[in-house]
């Protein structure tokens, strides 16, 4: 299953799903990661968590720039997952692994300039649709607030009512140190050891997502 | 998903792929085809049209909508060039293809057309006919005309409602006449009625 994950604008968290879930998905499972952004957060994330933590679930990682279908194509029978993160804009390598992909996540701040993305994103997957028109298409709310969300998480709610074609999981990633802490080690936040309410609110979060995208496919 | 690459396919996979990131392509003119030159132009018309709407359709809200005010402040602006009916119709465009409507095949006149508010009651039906095809806006106006005729047929003329709603049409439709002009207009359509009769 190819799931990729990609959104017009740079900082909706990208990567940190894209990790995340990688590792999420690897506890039972063959995943490759596959890094398609030429700024190669996810590659360093890799590298961390191969030279640091050799013993935990192995998140295979490769590099592919451009055109990337044909290489989605010969990978996937390879591996049960492979995790797609792409750069934070339209781009050649957004486009192509649409056209393969069985999942697309949508990553999106609740808030009104990244919002303002969105009529664009529905576009090109409606046009990606045309040729791939059994992929199953999800927003996901990320980088929210903990403090007073409701009332944001609320409105961005309703403006994804406007664009039927991309449905919101339930689940809201909230902004939490604890991500960018495991980011640097390697780790996903289903494995820290951080005993800390925040930790196990985003450990929570990954799980539920996990859930909607795999449990509901 | 396997997908079979069929001739059909592959072409439409690339169109797909190489209509990305307007920005990028933009510095590969050289490389690109007749038809996707033109292609370019007619996204970034649309694009720039929409991203106007949308930024117009912003200041006006943060006059509450009022369109005096509105207007007002655009008069101390360089955006004062642009003339009130073109902010109108930019303002209308954003709002009826924001809603999750691609403007796939359909030229900025055509889409300036649909999203008319004088087209409302049509506007969803009209759009759902022509997006993808490349129709003409003289055809799409027809299209327009034809529905609203259809509208009236099977109704009971002598509803005052339905009296009201013709005279609004034929009104609309001389409003740039001066009036001699459209007393004229009006006695050659009387004429050729009798005519026909």
């Amino acid at each position: 299953m190819i799931i990729l994950i990609a959104s017009q604008k740079g900082g909706a968290g990208k990567t940190t799903i894209a990790t995340n879930l990688a590792a999420k998905l690897a506890i039972d499972s063959d995943v490759l990661l596959l890094d398609a952004d030429r700024q190669p957060s996810a590659t360093e994330w890799c590298i961390e968590r191969k030279e640091n933590h050799p013993k935990r679930p192995r998140v295979n990682c490769v590099q592919r720039y451009d055109d990337i279908d044909d290489t989605l194509d010969d990978l996937k029978d390879r591996y049960e997952y492979i995790v797609v993160d792409t750069p934070g804009k339209d781009s050649i390598e957004m486009r192509s692994a649409m056209l393969v992909a069985d999942i697309i996540i949508i990553p999106v701040r609740p808030s009104q300039t990244d919002l303002n993305t969105i009529p664009v994103v529905s576009r090109i997957i409606n046009q990606s649709k045309k040729i791939n028109p059994n992929v199953k298409v999800f927003g996901l709310l990320t980088m929210a607030s903990t403090n007073s969300q409701v009332k944001e998480i609320k409105e961005a709610t309703e403006f994804f009512l406007d664009f039927p074609s991309i449905p919101l999981l339930d689940v809201v990633i909230s902004d939490r140190k604890i991500y960018r802490d495991n980011m640097s080690e390697g780790l996903s936040v289903v494995e820290t050891g951080n005993l800390s309410d925040s930790a196990a609110k985003a450990k929570e979060e990954i799980n539920l997502l996990y859930k909607g995208i795999v449990g509901g496919h | 998903m396997a997908i079979k690459r069929s001739k059909d396919v592959e072409a439409l996979k690339q169109q797909f792929i190489n209509n990305v990131d307007v920005g990028t392509s933009l510095n590969n003119l050289t490389e690109l085809s007749n038809d996707q030159l033109v292609d370019q132009f007619v996204s970034i018309s649309q694009q720039a049209a929409l991203f106007q709407g949308r930024i117009l359709s912003e200041l006006r809200t943060r006059f509450g909508n009022d369109d005096r005010k509105f207007g007002e402040y655009i008069s101390t602006t360089i955006l004062s060039d642009i003339a009130s009916h073109t902010r109108t119709r930019l303002i209308n465009l954003a709002v009826f293809f924001d809603a999750d409507r691609p403007m796939d095949g359909i030229s900025l006149s055509v889409a300036y057309e649909i999203s008319a508010p004088k087209n409302a009651s049509k506007a969803i039906d009209i759009y759902s006919k022509v997006v993808g095809k490349k129709i003409s806006v003289a055809d799409v106006r027809n299209m327009f005309k034809k529905s609203e005729s259809n509208s009236y047929s099977g109704k009971v003329k002598s509803d005052a409602g339905v009296r009201n709603g013709v005279k609004k049409k034929i009104t609309s439709l001389i409003v740039g006449f001066d009036n001699k002009e459209k007393i004229s207009i009006l006695k050659e359509l009387i004429n050729e009625i009798k005519e026909a009769q």
